[in-house]
């Protein structure tokens, strides 16, 4: 598959890619996980206990698990 | 300013998995995004993802508007330091009935290390959603230490991490069943993706295993 070459990411206005600081991270993290009423460590509660609240939680720990 | 190793690889594997749904499933246009965090050297990944880590699903081509599923795909990879390669942490592939549905109908999920913590379980597993009349009873009996006792929550193994399915076989899967309305050429897409990602996988079971790699080509040479 084509692989568009390297270049500065802001010269790409569609690239897929958005490079984070820890605190934007942080900050984006901590937003959903207030969009679901949690904190991070009922998540991580929730991933040891195989008991996930929602599909919504299982799916942010998939994006943000173990980051924070 | 020149892009760093880590956002090469998250753009090259973000582009890959967005051309690998265009040509084969999907029809609308769909988009696979990467947030980096350079400090943690983590990159997550999926299908339509906000910058506060919300996902949506993919519409799937179908023959018939009034019958569709959707696709939501996402993970979490990391560079692996000594190799450079980009590896796979955590990934998602669900599939629903609708792009509101609280739960899928089925995802594919993998969990590096999952097996090692602690009450772990398959690091590959499917997991699928509804009722089932014979097996929910027996679960809710039986399995006295689970909290949710239905199907859902049952993870059946699916190869575990070096033979687990790739997302070109779930794909594949839902073409074969007619789930799914390809489009042409989809066949020879699939193979060619899934014949890269196994490749890896060989490579890493080789290096975990050479003996078995040396006897396995010595077997191959007395032939």
């Amino acid at each position: 598959m084509a692989v568009p070459p390297s270049g500065a990411v802001g010269a790409m206005p569609d690239s897929p890619v958005v490079v984070m600081n820890p605190a934007e991270w942080r900050e984006n993290a901590q937003a959903a996980l207030k969009r679901l009423g949690l904190s991070y460590e009922d998540l991580q509660q929730q991933a040891r206990d195989r008991n996930f609240v929602s599909t919504a939680a299982r799916k942010l720990w998939v994006l943000i698990g173990d980051t924070l | 300013m020149a892009r760093s190793k880590l956002e090469d690889k998250a753009h090259e594997f973000a582009v890959k998995l967005q051309e690998l749904l265009a040509q084969t499933v999907v029809d609308d246009h769909v988009r696979v995004l990467a947030r980096i965090n350079p400090a943690k050297r983590v990159v997550a990944v999926g299908t339509n993802l906000t910058k506060d880590f919300a996902t949506s699903p993919v519409a799937l081509r179908t023959i018939d508007r009034r019958h569709q599923l959707y696709l939501d795909l996402q993970c979490q990879v990391y560079l692996e330091e000594g190799t450079g390669h980009l590896t796979m942490h955590h990934s998602y592939f669900a599939v629903s009935a609708s792009p509101d549905a609280p739960d899928p109908l089925f995802h594919y999920d993998y969990e590096r290390g999952k097996r090692d913590a602690e009450g772990g379980y398959t690091e590959a597993h499917l997991q699928v959603f509804g009722v089932n009349t014979e097996l929910d009873p027996i679960i809710q009996a039986l399995s006295t230490k689970r909290k949710k006792k239905q199907i859902g929550e049952l993870h059946f193994p699916v190869g575990g991490r070096r033979f687990r399915p790739a997302l070109e076989d779930v794909l594949e899967f839902l073409i074969d069943e007619q789930l799914v309305n390809p489009k042409a050429g989809w066949q020879q897409v699939l193979d060619k993706s899934r014949d890269e990602f196994r490749m890896i996988q060989l490579k890493a079971m080789v290096r975990r295993y050479p003996e078995v790699a040396r006897e396995a080509l010595a077997d191959n040479d007395q032939r």
